[in-house]
């Protein structure tokens, strides 16, 4: 019994202790509380909800409260919740990132984005990159590329998107599940280029080269080149970068184990996608929002984006690391990225037909 | 009246759930109902089958020869293949895809010692429905295990004294007497299972294989939280199906508990000792220490770049969260109980349990049930109360985790029988008065019991804590969840998540030593 | 000679449970062991079943050893009914079954079961489950069951314990007519004289894991080695240095004279205390004797204990 009695103890003072902090993020939240009530404005937030989910955004928004004394509140989760919850409650959140172009189209498809009018952001953004009503920013590119066996292949057999599908790759295609985001947006511009039909009878063509089912995500497909079992791997481009930068020597070899090839570029071009941002209908911080907006869209963000994260820089001219540089200069899909987002649904059709796991 | 407002905040959500099926902006359903639906179904099931299967081998027999036999390193198995609780399966998933993976550490040691052909000839593709299989079935079958092990250890003891005397070997007393006897307890741990298979997630979409869990946050991240619903709808209907089987099962087989004897373990000899002491010790090293090492080893080459002081904060988050959300869960399922028992006779008793079914609802789809009233609320009182709350954060742990602190405690109250409750409505106490002074201080040990439990399930909790956590709170699983989803990179997730687990397998030592007694 | 046990002893840690303890059962012949709790007699009863081992000592069963400090044979090995004080019937199981469960596949089962259900009177409750039976139809049960495997020896471990008083006396007396009818030789532990004395035709006495009395309960009774043994079957009284048994306190006549101090009515006698210098004796009187009053006594039998 008197071991009883000790976990007892144990348990009261874990209690004790547990409620002594349980105040710390109760007193966060209450300011954060203060911070969107405009009365008792204290200090100046802005509350993001962001499916990007790097070190470096904690790290650039904390650069951006040194800069402007505007608190960042982050909440990181998958977009299709952040989407949900914001739905539910308008003024939950001051902006929304997402990770590709199909949720930003869906942020804006359920009315819960709002237009922003700033010749800074207008002047960053390309056009093809961002909303055509203003709702949502690209930040930053990544493409859908090739990973090839430096080894096995020779990177003049295949030029484009469209070569996947030639009987010569059979079994020898790595790609991860069709659920993903990126592998649909790279079909929603397959359909743009052509028509749903074509598409079907393209995707039909890669599935038969698939070298197994797709599964893992987009390191696995490189180690699977890497090793042997595939010649090709459908990756976004900072995967192979981060590859590269492991902490695992293996993964390193295996990185270099490829080359990239931005396919299309006699065609439409590389197909990009983008991670973004959009001001949230009922902001309670509009004006902290897009300040928050132009700050990411700095020079000096926007190259951080690229050394850290081996993203591309969504505003034109900004010097890349020296990786992306290697990969040199090619030629990209200029088609207006809102039209991607829009056909996510019809790809989702063709990779069901298709059979696309 | 406390019941009915407990059920109804439990099953509120679930309802504003079930009638969003019902939307008719569903734009993938035919997509989904025509294509994918029937894997689902099948998927699933067939998961459900072979994860059962293969638990109940894992926990049932190290259970037994642990409670019979004396052989070499029992005492330290008992409690060491309690440990494996401790591991998500997500991260379990990860930690193993990277042992075996092209570049993972099987490979590497076997190109460094034996050359690029021997790890070629080795090499295995491990990400199939098999090894997804295996591995869920690392992280739950402790569930069985310890059911079983308090099962053949305590109840059945005694009978299976008699049936020895009876000249039944060692095999008959097995499958004659020990497990029919520990049906209802295997039962109530492979339930259990059966639900976290079904909601499990994060390893069936790492492996693409298509279950219930998978298709509704496909649905979801396309855009279509209608499908998502009706998708989660019928994996509702699975789950009360598994529920309604397991409870009639249970209740067939109920036994009356024998008295206590002290249990006499033989002493196994030569080759058998060794198979025992194999047994569980191959299982031990598959189910905790090699991921458990290979862990530690990534966490020692990452911690110093993942580790700062927010680092810190978010392990204390984890714990404070997880702690109080545990206690207070506990004893609202105590007063749950309690009030059902007390009004037996109008169905309380079956009104209190419908409370658990919140168990088989994937942690995503009940914070879609709880957005909406708390938006509501909080809307329509100008405050942030209740979402993006610990709060609110801690009713939705309770609407998903009451089902395992209120089995614990049914359990532990059917034993103690009704005689208490009317002894003490014969003293004229008031039934507050008797549950506070005459069940709370009996039932310690299971309240105990259940707050452990239910901690380190809520310590593993994902989907609901990333939508309903505070703004700028980590805590140690979603952090763990930022570096393998994201990233792509579970060596970076390592140092999260073997605090996690370290977390986790304190209070399993401490539910070990209670069960002991 | 059905069974000897030679200088067993058994530990437990530091515990002695039982020291040098040996004995020898008649075949045929019931034996009641006898002790309070703490008496080492569950002991005793499981190293006869096999379900402990010997620190040192040998147990012989039918000639045969089956425990010593080389051998060692399983329960499951040995020829030994035991029934246990709760019963222990499978709840899983029917009464058919239950009885059925020990009995070798080979032989005719079913024959078997139902003649044994028919001596144990439980014919007709084949397809009852344990729980829906009375006290005395489960201990009935169990002893079907420990008798179907037709044991060499039939252990009863505090066989009355659990059932009604009222009840007691009738099912000792049945219990103790299966056991002679079946002719199985049988050992019941037991903490109540009254079960040893109605069913045993020997009786052994422990106490702190020793054997200190051994022999059928007309002797123990005349013949006690102690005073323990001797307040075993009633009271004793003490005075002046002598005892004897609260029925050889004659009163009335003599030359002593005590106090009455209490006479209250119990089965059919006033039982009564008296006082004769400090010391305090009780005896059962067929009259009332009215409190305080002065009554000559005398001793009919002194008791004197034997060394053994």
């Amino acid at each position: 019994m008197p071991r009883m009695k000790s976990i007892y103890g144990l348990f009261c003072v874990l209690f004790f202790l547990g409620s002594c902090v349980e105040t710390d993020p109760d007193a966060d939240s209450s300011n954060s509380e203060a911070d969107q009530t405009p009365i008792q404005k204290i200090t100046k937030s802005v509350t993001v909800y962001s499916h990007r989910h790097y070190d470096i955004d904690k790290e650039i928004f904390s650069a951006f409260e040194k800069e402007t004394g505007i608190q960042v509140l982050v909440k990181e989760d998958k977009a299709s919740k952040l989407i949900e919850l914001i739905s539910q409650k308008k003024d939950a959140a001051d902006v929304l990132i997402t990770v590709d172009v199909a949720r930003l189209e869906q942020a804006k498809n359920k009315n819960i984005l709002q237009s922003i009018q700033s010749d800074y952001i207008q002047s960053r953004v390309p056009s093809n990159f961002m909303d055509s009503d203003n709702m949502w920013f690209g930040l930053t590119k990544r493409y859908r590329v090739l990973a090839y066996s430096k080894e096995r292949v020779d990177p003049l057999e295949i030029k484009s998107y469209t070569d996947l599908a030639k009987p010569k790759w059979k079994g020898k295609i790595a790609v991860r599940s069709s659920s993903n985001t990126y592998n649909q947006s790279l079909m929603a511009s397959v359909i743009a280029h052509s028509d749903e039909q074509k598409a079907e009878s393209w995707a039909k063509s890669v599935v038969a080269n698939f070298s197994r089912s797709p599964k893992g995500n987009d390191r696995d497909q490189v180690k699977e080149v890497a090793a042997g079992r595939a010649d090709i791997a459908i990756i976004n481009t900072y995967y192979l970068g981060k590859l590269l930068n492991s902490e695992n020597q293996q993964e390193v070899e295996a990185g270099k184990a490829v080359g990239l090839i931005f396919p299309d570029q006699e065609h439409a071009g590389a197909h990009v996608n983008i991670s973004g941002i959009g001001v949230c209908k009922n902001a309670p911080n509009k004006d902290n929002a897009i300040e928050l907006i132009e700050y990411l869209l700095s020079d000096k963000v926007q190259e951080l984006y690229s050394a850290a994260n081996y993203e591309y820089p969504i505003v034109k001219d900004i010097p890349v690391c020296d990786l992306l540089k290697s990969w040199g200069s090619f030629h990209e899909d200029s088609i207006a990225l809102e039209r991607i987002g829009q056909l996510n649904t019809a790809a989702l059709e063709v990779f069901a037909r298709a059979g696309w796991e | 009246m406390v019941l009915l407002v407990i059920v109804g905040v439990i099953l509120l959500p679930l309802f504003a759930i079930l009638i969003r099926a019902f939307d008719s902006d569903a734009s993938t359903w035919k997509l989904i109902s025509e294509f994918y639906l029937s894997k689902y179904i099948w998927n699933s099931i067939g998961l459900v089958i072979g994860v059962s299967g293969m638990t109940i081998l894992m926990a049932v027999i190290p259970a037994w020869l642990i409670a019979n036999y004396k052989f070499f390193g029992r005492k330290f198995f008992r409690l060491a293949l309690l440990l494996p609780i401790a591991f998500p399966t997500y991260i379990m998933a990860y930690t193993y895809t990277g042992i075996f993976d092209s570049t993972g550490t099987i490979q590497q040691l076997a190109n460094a010692l034996l050359g690029n052909d021997f790890a070629n000839a080795i090499y295995f593709d491990f990400m199939t429905p098999f090894w997804l299989l295996l591995v869920l079935s690392f992280c739950l079958y402790p569930y069985i295990y310890a059911a079983c092990l308090i099962s053949f250890s305590n109840d059945s003891a005694q009978h299976l004294e008699a049936s020895k005397m009876l000249g039944a070997n060692s095999i008959s007393r097995f499958f004659k007497i020990g497990l029919p006897m520990a049906r209802p307890a295997l039962l109530a741990g492979l339930f259990l299972v059966i639900m976290e298979v079904l909601n499990e997630y994060g390893a069936v979409q790492y492996f693409n294989f298509k279950t219930f869990t998978s298709g509704i946050f496909t649905a979801w991240e396309n855009g279509d939280l209608t499908s998502a619903v009706r998708i989660a709808a019928v994996l509702f209907a699975t789950a009360i199906f598994f529920l309604f089987i397991t409870h009639i099962l249970i209740r067939k087989s109920k036994i009356e508990k024998a008295s206590k004897i002290p249990i006499v373990h033989e002493q196994l000899k030569k080759h058998h000792n060794v198979l025992a002491f194999l047994f569980c010790g191959l299982l031990f090293l598959f189910a905790f220490l090699i991921p458990f090492i290979q862990l530690l080893f990534w966490a020692v080459s990452t911690y110093s770049e993942v580790v700062t002081f927010d680092f810190y904060v978010v392990a204390w988050n984890t714990f404070t969260i997880s702690i109080l959300a545990a206690i207070v869960i506990t004893l609202i399922s105590f007063i749950l109980l309690f009030a059902g028992n007390q009004i037996r006779n109008i169905g309380g008793k079956q009104l209190a349990s419908l409370g658990i079914l919140g168990y088989s609802i994937p942690g995503a789809i009940i914070a879609v049930g709880i957005i909406m009233p708390f938006a509501f609320i909080d809307t329509s009182l100008q405050s942030n109360w209740l979402l993006g709350s610990i709060f609110g954060l801690s009713i939705a742990y309770l609407i998903r985790f009451m089902a395992v602190s209120y089995n614990a405690l049914d359990g532990a109250v059917q034993k103690q029988g009704s005689r208490l409750d009317e002894a003490a409505l014969n003293m004229k106490t008031k039934p507050l008065i008797a549950m506070f002074k005459i069940h709370f201080p009996i039932l310690k040990p299971a309240l105990f019991i259940a707050v452990i439990l239910v901690f380190v399930d809520i310590m593993k909790e994902l989907p609901m804590t990333l939508i309903l956590r505070p703004m700028n709170y980590d805590t140690l699983a979603t952090e763990a969840y930022r570096y393998a989803e994201t990233n792509e990179s579970a060596m970076q997730s390592a140092p999260a998540s073997i605090i996690l687990i370290l977390l986790g397998t304190i209070p399993v030592i401490f539910l070990h030593k209670l069960i002991k007694n | 000679m059905i069974l000897k046990a030679h200088n067993i002893t058994k530990r437990f840690g530091q515990v002695e449970a039982l020291s040098n303890l040996t004995f020898d059962m008649q075949k045929g012949e019931t034996i009641a062991i006898l002790g309070e709790s703490g008496s080492g007699k569950t002991t005793l009863l499981r190293i006869i079943c096999g379900l402990e081992q010997i620190d040192t000592g040998e147990l012989i069963i039918n000639h045969e050893v089956l425990n010593d400090n080389s051998t060692f044979l399983r329960p499951e090995k040995r020829n030994i009914g035991l029934v246990f004080q709760d019963n222990a019937l499978f709840p899983h199981l029917n009464v058919f079954k239950n009885i059925a469960f020990g009995v070798s596949r080979k032989t005719n089962r079913f024959e078997k079961v139902s003649s044994l259900m028919a001596i144990t009177k439980l014919t007709g409750l084949e397809k009852r489950m344990p729980h829906e039976l009375s006290g005395g139809q489960q201990q009935r049960v169990a002893l079907a069951r420990a008798l179907a495997t037709e044991p060499e020896l039939l252990l009863l471990d505090e066989p009355f314990s659990t059932l009604d008083h009222s009840l007691k006396n009738e099912i000792r007396t049945e219990i103790k007519e299966i056991i002679k009818t079946s002719g199985v030789s049988c050992i019941i532990v037991t903490h109540h004289i009254d079960d040893a004395t109605s069913m045993a035709d020997r009786i052994a006495i422990l106490k702190n894991g020793e054997l200190i009395q051994m022999n059928t309960s007309k002797f123990i009774f005349d013949n006690p080695v102690n005073e323990y043994v001797a307040k075993l079957f009633g009271i004793v009284n003490e005075v002046d240095g002598v005892f004897f048994r609260a029925q050889d306190l004659i009163l009335g006549e003599g030359n002593r004279e005590a106090i009455v101090r209490a006479s209250y009515f119990e089965n059919g006698l006033f039982q009564t205390t008296l006082q004769y210098k400090n010391q305090l004796m009780y005896c059962p009187h067929p009259k009332f004797l009215p409190i305080e009053t002065n009554i000559n006594f005398s001793i009919k039998k002194n008791l004197s204990f034997s060394v053994k």
